[in-house]
């Protein structure tokens, strides 16, 4: 009898070890701190419209990274903005919301916030700032960073859907 | 009785079933530029033509497409320098290398240029500007200009891994499920 329980309670967690592991996979990219800080309801085009009338307000972002630059006191990444899928991943295709500045203390590595990678924040909003873009000048909104998740890179051609996939690896001599 | 009945209703549902079939691939093949700026557009109308004497033919309505070589914002707006190419019956440039030039497309308000970037495919219509004396390389080249009236950005074309069979392309971070860096399953351990 306290056998047939004991298997019981091994069966209980294996299943909850696998529960705890599909709910890690669709975990939010964001800190639940962050995300309560956030005003979530915030309409997305407002920030581009007249971001001076927000400043301190926290928002959730993202969108692809268009450059990043190491300035003396400060860095900046430039996001091309994007509206927010499932699990707060921006989505792929042709919409975008407009430009942003999202400045960073910590140097950005251009080889890590590449032209085009995923990038999902929070942000405070501080401001606008305009800056030359190619023979034209562009009204940035101004943000200062809070929290940021970088997106995986997707192997060419795979979807960035979730995969799951449950394996048995084998470890092999070299 | 029956299968009098029978025999007209399966002609109806079938009939039903092309009629969508054929609408879903009208919709599918839909022309990206209004009928009616098409129908502006005179079809004797050449690529070669407008490369000739652009300036000749201000204010005739082109359709033109082809792959974006660099997009310009300008304080006067966009600018979008293409490389010619040949359209589909649904307005679609080719993603051949068959070209007989280059062109510019003149836009007065912003076009972001992080989505209309080099190599991505796009089909415009609008009146021929007249000309500019530009620049291919170091040489000299007379650009047509269009001023667009619809513009459309054609979705990226993806090229797909190659294709090898036994769990390729799962390259880094190894989805595959029985990949380790470590497990060489055809290969001798020689140690």
């Amino acid at each position: 009898m306290l056998q047939r329980y004991e298997r019981f309670r091994w069966r209980r967690g294996v299943l909850m070890i696998l529960l705890w592991l599909m709910a890690a996979a669709c975990q939010p990219v964001l800190s639940e701190t962050i995300r309560g800080q956030a005003d979530t309801a915030f309409p997305p085009g407002e920030l581009h419209a007249d971001p001076e009338k927000y400043i301190g307000k926290i928002i959730l972002l993202g969108g692809t990274v268009v450059r990043v630059t190491n300035e003396s006191t400060r860095s900046v990444l430039e996001l091309l903005e994007r509206p927010l899928g499932s699990r707060l991943e921006p989505e792929a295709g042709d919409v975008t919301l407009g430009r942003a500045l999202i400045v960073f203390d910590k140097t950005l590595d251009d080889q890590i916030f590449y032209q085009g990678r995923k990038v999902t924040l929070a942000a405070e909003i501080v401001g606008r700032e305009t800056r030359p873009l190619d023979e034209t000048t562009y009204t940035y909104p101004l943000l200062k960073v809070r929290e940021y998740h970088l997106w995986p890179v997707a192997a060419e051609g795979y979807s960035s859907d979730p995969q799951f996939h449950i394996g048995i690896g084998i470890f092999h001599g070299f | 009785m029956q299968s009098f009945l029978a025999q007209p209703r399966s002609t109806v549902s079938s009939i039903r079933t092309i009629l969508l079939v054929s609408v879903l691939m009208l919709q599918a093949c839909a022309h990206p530029i209004s009928q009616n700026l098409r129908q502006q557009a005179d079809p004797t109308l050449t690529f070669a033509e407008l490369l000739e004497n652009a300036d000749g033919h201000r204010g005739e309505v082109m359709v033109l497409g082809g792959t974006i070589v660099a997009t310009r914002n300008l304080a006067s707006g966009t600018e979008i320098e293409v490389v010619e190419k040949e359209l589909s019956s649904y307005g679609e440039p080719s993603l051949s290398d068959d070209s007989r030039g280059r062109f510019i497309f003149v836009h007065p308000g912003y076009l972001e240029s992080a989505l209309f970037s080099k190599g991505r495919s796009v089909t415009g219509a609008g009146k021929v500007l007249g000309s500019r004396l530009g620049k291919v390389g170091e040489r000299e080249y007379r650009f047509p200009l269009i001023a667009i009236e619809e513009i459309k950005l054609w979705e990226e074309y993806t090229q797909y891994p190659y294709y090898y069979p036994y769990g390729y392309p799962y390259g880094f971070p190894y989805y595959y499920p029985f990949y380790s860096p470590f497990f060489h399953p055809y290969h001798h351990n020689y140690r």
